[in-house]
């Protein structure tokens, strides 16, 4: 604080005129929106060479923003200030309420990250399963959390108990212990529910209905009323023919895409349990479907596969409308996940690089590397965004540790040390809150916020 | 770059709770020369007055051009009014910098830091503060050499540390570290006696100091008041109000046990303090805040015995200091704190106060609900003058342009309940006839004050005045004609009830025609002989005549029935505030919007692992479902294994079916179970229907096992040929 405004202080006294001062700063500026504008475009060279001549610090995220700026200056020549799209699209911003937060490289090139990256998350509450932990949810309101492991077993937190709990000392938890009442009051597990037979190896919440659901090894998908107190059991199954791997729900909770061992994709719809697949044969994947997720403007939705390819559907038809094949050198895709603004794709691979693809132009915008270079992944994990979609978070194998990366301009972040003592395979950070989940071989899942307080 | 400006400045002006716009236009202005920008500096800080992160934005920008003067201005203007742990730490590192080599350098700094621990250091953050004061006395030991000297530097350090460690806050713990060390640095003997000394209280502090960063973490501080008038993030906001709620409540329930009833008040005030810096515009939070000071008389009494005078300045003094800043800023026009604040000053009998109050109030341009003002001023007058006060203000209140109908019922009842002289009364309503003729609830309350009266004939004349003039439209009078039909059935014969019923009945055939209305003959009837609530039949028969609810009552009722369905969907919370309502209503509405599966384009699919032969699906993995009526069919059958025969020849059924014409005119219909009919796509969980068996078909479950059973016959039979 002090150094800050010092530096500022020292700063005025050394500028004695701004304007000069400032067009050095805007001829920056234009580098900067030229290199952004040659990486989208797909001029890495050229980028890099220019990148490296004007030495630029941070690194230049791709951006489209210098031809939008452009073609609006040109516009506004030509009509004088007619009500050109840029116009529209600016309104639209504004009142949208989320969109501002998110990734867009079509309007924004040197936006400064507002959330904080990995290494300043802490853990704050550990559970214990009897098995490995492998899923893990964010309810949409951010107040629970679910996690599902191989013992069959679910378990369903109370996010802000569990925060509570992480304040308390290390004596009043033992003191809370010795009378019993507190603890049983505010334990943050809510609910413990075993209706499965076998591995839970996926787990969604609905969109905005207080129902779970889980996906097993036992060949069933159940939905679970977790805010009644009296929940041991399922109150609908829906009975597959192979293990389950991955569910996502359609943002309207009316339909649900089930991925499973076998490639074929199904569609449930969720009132009735009936199933339907692609009218086209040649649509689906070759093998296993490992990840699977729709869009949150519900037009599309993404699914990877261990036979290295993401398809994209058409939510309307159930039509595959694209297919990134190898899109992780010839490895198993692992996961994949949307930006907020429906734009981009997040995709990760056992290859341990983790890639965005703009899907407007239907191409990989950037490949975030540095991962996996203490030995080859050999299980798989997930590469995800944070709530401000300002980094992105990958949990990299053989360290156990957390790598990190700037969303825009894919600079490595400080690593964060994730504590499991087996290898983690799901992580899900909350979509509006800085947490996160970790879930390990090592029979725990780990529930991580950012820390609040400076000093420590 | 300049259009975005452009549209941001444009934006603030029709939303000033745009935060995006405005941090554009910071963005823009902290690039610009400071001439230029101050003036935008100085809007975004009359726009939020009590943000501490604006007016830092402006104070750190001043520092960053050197106009030191007016950093100290700005100073000057804000530190008082706004309590915020980040502006005063600002402030502090001002000081520092700029003061260095002042020849009083040592006492401003004391000076600034006094002042800042006691304003701020209640706060939970405010451990900084609190160790960088310590810090600073310590070093001025250095250039002290005097043993007396450095004695007292002593004594005032350590009674930093002691009121420091009174106050839970975060990092308590640090504090206490550097407490400690200090007490062993300068004077190991006693030390450990004045620790322990202290020690217990400090554990309770320590405890408290968790929780207080418990229920302060969802607090979004630098978050700027927002005008309720223009739109936000409703959700946000009202989330926010109720952890700031929270934290007060947390504090008045006196987690520290202090005996001290004035330091609770004290802390009470502080957590109030700062949530009117990030929630200004919630009136409630202001009321609220009011009723605690006045409600604090008796414990201060009880607990700290305390002579009435100061227990006055501390409740009323202040609560009455606080209406009074609230209404001259964020509550500038909101009548209910003007209400509020006149009733408390008319409790405590400041009578001149209360006047004054309320022409406040009636002068403010934008008063939410100028009448209801009016209303309340005539009524204060009355009871503390008399009528003819009263009379003369109704007289001043008439010439406003504001006013509804609603002034003149309320001073026509008063009249009336007051001097018990019904003409006077009478001649108000009569006043406001010519202004308000055409409002049928005032014309009502007419009515309804001559038939009290028992004026019967004049009530007629009345009645009748009404309904032939067109001063209220034909299909807005049909609470004005039950009004008559009551009338005539409680003081005329069944003749003139059924003239009045009749002559209705002929104004509503006229307006039948009007899309707006659907009167039907047996509502009209049903609106004859309904008694307030009480109805000649059932809801349902009500519906099924077409009663459309004229009186608006029954539409009450049906809307009080939908909110209790509404609130059973819900379970959890029975009380729906209205605001909830809504946003599920919009969030219903967005999603609906939203592209959804066209199940026409797509196959129907059953995943089945072992497929048997000719029951492919063109998809691997699975066989076409039965159709929905089949499906339903097969699942009312019995088991196969309940079945012995006879067998059907299946070569013969199929043949006999290939045979059969099939009319060409042919509907297929639908098969009806128990009176439900089965529509297409309609079948119960896959789950039920697996736990079922059915012949021949794609479970495979039941498939598996059939296919064992018979190996197993096939294998007996085989073993009994070969010993035979």
């Amino acid at each position: 604080m002090s150094d800050r405004n010092h530096d500022s202080l020292n700063n005025s006294f050394n500028s004695n005129d701004k304007y000069t001062k400032n067009d050095v700063k805007f001829r920056e500026n234009l580098y900067r929106l030229i290199v952004s504008q040659l990486f989208y475009d797909g001029y890495q060279h050229v980028a890099v060479g220019l990148s490296a001549a004007i030495q630029a610090n941070p690194p230049c995220p791709p951006s489209n923003r210098l031809l939008n700026l452009i073609k609006n200056v040109l516009q506004n020549e030509n009509f004088n200030l007619s009500d050109s799209k840029e116009d529209f699209d600016y309104k639209k911003i504004p009142n949208g309420d989320n969109e501002l937060s998110g990734l867009d490289f079509d309007y924004e090139s040197d936006k400064i990250p507002t959330s904080s990256d990995a290494s300043l998350y802490e853990t704050c509450y550990v559970t214990s399963h009897k098995a490995p932990c492998r899923a893990a949810a964010f309810d949409p309101q951010g107040t629970v959390i679910a996690t599902g492991s191989v013992d069959a077993s679910i378990k369903i937190l109370d996010i802000e108990r569990m925060l509570a709990k992480s304040s308390l000392t290390h004596d009043q938890i033992l003191t809370s212990d010795q009378t019993g009442q507190l603890s049983a009051e505010n334990h943050p597990v809510i609910r413990t529910l075993y209706d499965h037979a076998d591995e839970i190896t996926t787990l969604a919440f609905h969109p905005f209905e207080p129902i779970l659901v889980s996906g097993s090894r036992d060949y069933t998908v159940k939905f679970f009323e977790y805010a009644k107190p009296s929940t041991k059991k399922a109150f609908k199954t829906i009975q597959e023919s192979e293990q389950i791997r991955c569910i996502s729900f359609h943002p309207n909770g009316d339909w649900l895409l089930v991925s499973t061992q076998h490639p074929t994709l199904r569609l449930y719809k969720v009132e009735t349990s009936q199933c339907f697949v692609s009218s086209n044969p040649n649509d689906q994947h070759k093998l296993a479907v490992t990840s699977v997720e729709w869009s949150p403007n519900a037009r599309v939705f993404a699914t990877a596969s261990k036979d290295g390819s993401i398809k994209l559907w058409d939510s309307v038809s159930n039509r595959c409308i694209n297919t990134f094949a190898d899109a992780h050198g010839h490895q198993e895709v692992c996961s994949v996940q949307f930006s907020k603004n429906s734009k981009y794709l997040l995709s990760s691979g056992k290859d341990s690089v983790v890639r965005l693809w703009e899907l407007s132009t239907a191409r990989c915008l950037i490949a975030y590397t540095g991962a996996g270079s203490a030995g080859k992944q050999e299980k798989r994990t997930q590469a995800i965004f944070n709530h401000t979609e300002d980094y992105i978070f990958y949990p990299d194998e053989k360290t156990t540790t957390l790598c990190c990366w700037d969303s825009r301009n894919a600079e490595r972040q400080k690593l964060l040390a994730l504590g499991h003592n087996g290898v983690v395979k799901c992580i899900v950070h909350s979509t509006n809150m800085p947490q996160f989940i970790t879930c390990s071989d090592d029979f725990r899942a780990r529930f991580w916020s950012r820390r609040t307080l400076l000093g420590e | 770059m300049s259009i975005t400006i452009e549209k941001a400045k444009e934006k603030i002006i029709f939303n000033p709770n745009s935060l995006d716009s405005w941090n554009i236009l910071i963005k823009d202005a902290q690039e610009k020369p400071m001439e230029e920008t101050r003036p935008f500096f100085e809007q975004l800080i009359t726009q939020f007055p009590t943000s501490s992160k604006y007016w830092k934005i402006f104070i750190e920008e001043e520092i960053k051009h050197k106009n030191f003067d007016q950093v100290e201005k700005l100073f000057e203007r804000c530190l008082n009014k706004i309590l915020n742990i980040d502006l005063w730490k600002c402030f502090l590192n001002y000081l520092k910098e700029s003061k260095r080599h002042h020849q009083d350098y040592n006492k401003i700094m004391i000076q600034a830091y006094d002042s800042a621990v006691k304003k701020i250091g209640l706060d939970v953050l405010s451990y900084s503060i609190w160790l960088d004061y310590t810090s600073f006395l310590k070093s001025l030991d250095l250039n002290v050499s005097d043993q007396n000297d450095k004695q007292t530097l002593y004594e005032t350090i350590r009674k930093i540390y002691r009121m420091a460690l009174e106050n839970p806050m975060a990092n308590i713990d640090q504090v206490w570290k550097e407490y400690c060390a200090f007490e062993n640095q300068v004077n190991p003997n006693n030390a450990e006696d004045l620790i322990e000394s202290l020690n217990k209280e400090f554990q309770t502090v320590k405890k408290v100091s968790k929780e207080y960063e418990n229920v302060t973490r969802p607090l979004e501080r630098n978050l700027p008041a927002l005008n309720l008038e223009y739109p936000l993030d409703e959700d946000e906001d009202i989330r926010q109000l109720h952890a700031w709620k929270r934290y007060i409540l947390w504090e008045k329930q006196n987690p520290l046990k202090l005996n001290n009833h004035r330091d609770v008040i004290r802390r009470v005030i502080f957590a109030y303090e700062q949530a009117f810096l990030c929630m200004a515009y919630h009136c409630d939070l202001w009321h609220e805040a009011a009723l605690f000071l006045k409600n604090q008389k008796e414990p201060l009494k009880r607990i700290d015995k305390l002579d009435g005078k100061t227990i006055s300045e501390i409740t009323e003094t202040a609560a009455a200091s606080l209406y009074e800043r609230a209404i001259t800023t964020f509550m500038k026009n909101s009548c209910l704190t003007h209400l509020a604040y006149a009733d408390f000053e008319e409790s405590r009998t400041r009578i001149t106060k209360v006047y004054d109050i309320y022409e406040k109030c009636l002068s403010e341009e934008k008063l939410d609900h100028a009448t209801l003002a009016w209303i309340h001023y005539i009524f204060f007058v009355r009871r503390n003058e008399d009528i003819l006060a009263a009379r003369k203000l109704f007289k001043r209140a008439r010439q406003d342009s504001r006013i509804t109908y609603h002034l003149f019922i309320a001073n026509a009842l008063l009249e009336y309940f007051h001097t018990k002289d019904k003409t006077v009364g009478f001649n108000i309503f009569h006043l406001g006839t010519k202004k308000f003729s055409h409002e049928p609830e005032y014309m009502l309350a007419f009515i309804k004050y001559m038939s009290h009266l028992n004026e019967d004939n004049n009530a007629r004349v009345l009645f009748e005045r009404i309904l032939t003039t067109d001063d209220i439209p034909a299909y807005k009078t049909n609470e004005i004609w039950s009004e008559f039909l009551k009338f005539e059935c409680a003081v005329g014969d069944l003749a003139s009830i059924l003239k009045v019923d009749k002559k209705r009945l002929k104004v509503f055939e006229s307006v039948q025609n009007n899309p707006l209305n659907e009167v039907t003959q047996s509502s009209l009837m049903i609106d004859r002989y309904k008694y307030m609530d009480l109805l000649p039949c059932n809801v349902i028969e009500l519906k099924s005549m077409g009663y459309k609810s004229l009186n608006g009552h029954l539409a009450s009722s049906i809307q009080a029935s939908a909110m209790a369905n509404l609130s059973a969907i819900f379970s959890n919370n029975v009380s729906i505030s209205q605001a909830d309502l809504a946003a599920v209503a919009a969030s219903e509405f967005k999603r609906s919007k939203l592209p959804t599966p066209d199940i026409s384009q797509m196959m129907p699919f059953k995943p089945v692992r072992n497929i048997l032969p000719g029951m492919m699906h063109s998809i691997a993995g699975g066989v076409f479902p039965f159709p929905p009526a089949v499906t339903e069919l097969v699942k009312r059958l019995p088991p196969p294994s309940t079945y012995e025969g006879p067998f059907v020849i299946i070569d013969e059924l199929i043949r006999k079916f290939q045979e059969s014409d099939i009319p060409e005119d042919f509907q297929p219909f639908y098969v009806q179970i128990n009176g439900e009919p089965i529509r297409d796509f309609e079948h119960l969980s896959t789950s039920s229907m697996l736990k079922r068996t059915f012949v021949g078909a794609g479970s495979d479950d039941e498939d598996t096992k059939k296919g064992k059973s018979m190996d197993i016959y096939k294998q007996r039979q085989y073993k009994k040929l070969i010993q035979k």
